[in-house]
């Protein structure tokens, strides 16, 4: 009963506000993409339409095989139900929605990120709702477990395996060249310890969790979480427009972003933008890269305290029960759904066999992002980015940059067939 | 907006006292991911085609 207990944050309702008002956010942003979906399609089957009725009529006029002219009427039928989505007729143009939703690449994601961020900055949140704004941001968590169903052990070992080695050589690379240049650079052990952890693993959790061990003030963690929002958010903003600009494919951008986007909710909200492939591969490699979490936190204790000597007392640190205590247990439910999809279940199904279950549930992870992406938007203030600054914003910046152009030739090098998640199929 | 507390033993105090709650709330945070998820997977077990219509289209307007 008390472990239940445990389970609500004292004061809980003070939360409800600020979640309820992302849910609504949630809910407008995924419409608002709906709609620009429509007008977008329409625009594109008025555009479509006439040529495809000319060669129906050429293809009618010439015999052409049955099974031709059916697929093409098919054709035809489908772009004049997008057509008639929005009551338009074959003449109609509407250039915004194409430009927006295909060449901005203004989904949902795009649409709740620079919403709340324009909302946050602009326009202001009531403090009654910051507290809610807050626990939005992890529902994107339930949404990473129901995105198991996605997976078999097949790709867990082939592209876990990957993203495991990769994320190991770039965390611990990172972590290290960052905490080595703030030694030489004078910086306070406090602050290069967690720039260190934050620029190699996931952001400000690494920030939080290596704090005590390396001794920071809290103005040192100010620093490095003002630098890591700072960056994270840069690189949530313009990783996908330099894939598409580079011709990445989506399980390279997948692999890439996961190296290079400090924070687990930026790094879905980037690799959705870009496509349901790049999420898949995202996802799979974050869950590897934050298993290190524990381990980061580790090589921090052993490099400032073990290896100098300055608090005998610290050797004494159960390594065990820091593991424990920083292992991520939610990735548990991401493994179990991956478990259960591997098995093949006959009353489970899978994502893609209509009416089970798992398709079922597929449908609800989007959800859970929205609410979360509505959530980081809201929280992104500039108030908190002014926080970065000072020689060890300049390591940890520089570091990250290199981090993710060596990154971007790994991922290169690799090619998509090995971070391609199958899922099965 | 972080909250800095004075540095010295009390702002270390507070600093131990905020990575612990940090913690905790992470770790709750966890359980009640994979609670939500299970309670979801249950209401897809029961209800597939209704859960799937009402997530697919339902709450769309347009």
């Amino acid at each position: 009963m008390k472990k239940l207990k445990s389970l609500f944050v004292p004061g809980w309702p003070r939360y409800l506000p600020g979640l309820l008002f992302c849910m609504l956010f949630a809910y407008a942003g995924m419409n608002l993409d709906v709609l620009m979906a429509n007008y977008h399609k329409a625009n594109v089957a008025s555009e479509k339409l006439p040529a495809m009725q000319q060669k129906l009529a050429d293809l009618n006029a010439a015999a052409a095989p049955e099974k031709e002219i059916q697929d093409l009427q098919k054709a035809i039928g489908k772009q004049s139900k997008a057509l008639a989505k929005v009551d338009g007729k074959v003449g109609d143009r509407w250039p915004w929605a194409t430009f927006l939703y295909e060449e901005a690449q203004l989904k949902y994601v795009a649409i709740l990120l620079l919403g709340g961020i324009l909302i946050r900055n602009f326009i202001g949140v009531p403090k009654a709702l910051l507290p809610g704004i807050g626990i939005a941001r992890p529902i994107i968590k339930p949404g990473i477990i129901i995105l198991g169903v996605h997976y078999v052990w097949f790709d867990v070992v082939k592209v876990g395996g990957i993203g495991l080695a990769l994320t190991a050589v770039f965390i611990f690379g990172t972590a290290i060249v960052v905490m080595v240049l703030c030694k030489r650079a004078n910086i306070s052990d406090g602050l290069g310890g967690i720039m260190g952890a934050g620029t190699g693993v996931c952001g400000v959790s690494a920030i939080i969790a290596t704090s005590p061990v390396v001794r920071s003030t809290p103005i040192e963690m100010a620093y490095a979480i003002g630098t890591i929002l700072f960056f994270g958010t840069l690189m949530l903003f313009t990783m996908p427009y330099i894939g598409h600009g580079l011709g990445v494919s989506q399980a390279q951008f997948g692999a890439w972003g996961a190296l290079a986007i400090l924070n687990t909710a930026q790094l879905v909200a980037a690799a959705e933008w870009y496509g349901s492939e790049a999420l898949d591969t995202a996802v799979l490699i974050n869950v590897a890269r934050i298993m290190f979490l524990p381990f980061v936190v580790l090589f921090a204790l052993w490099f400032y305290i073990i290896r100098t000597g300055m608090h005998p007392g610290s050797a004494q640190i159960s390594k065990w029960k820091l593991i424990r205590d920083k292992f991520p247990v939610f990735i548990l439910g991401f493994f179990l759904l991956v478990l259960l999809n591997s098995l093949e279940i006959p009353a489970l199904g899978t994502s893609e066999l209509e009416g089970s279950p798992f398709w079922a549930l597929n449908t609800l992870q989007k959800w859970c992002f929205a609410i979360g992406f509505a959530g980081i938007g809201l929280s992104i203030s500039f108030g908190d980015m002014k926080q970065a600054g000072g020689m060890a914003f300049l390591i940890g910046t520089l570091v990250s940059v290199a981090k993710m152009a060596l990154g971007l030739g790994a991922v290169w090098l690799i090619g998509t067939e090995l971070l391609r998640v199958t899922g099965g199929g | 907006m972080i909250n800095a507390p004075a540095p010295g033993p009390a702002g270390e105090a507070r600093l131990d006292k905020m990575a612990h709650d940090v913690f905790s709330s992470e770790k709750r945070e966890d359980i009640w991911a994979i609670a939500i998820a299970l309670v979801l997977l249950v209401l897809c077990i029961l209800f597939p085609r209704g859960m799937y219509q009402l997530f697919s289209t339902g709450l769309y307007l347009f």
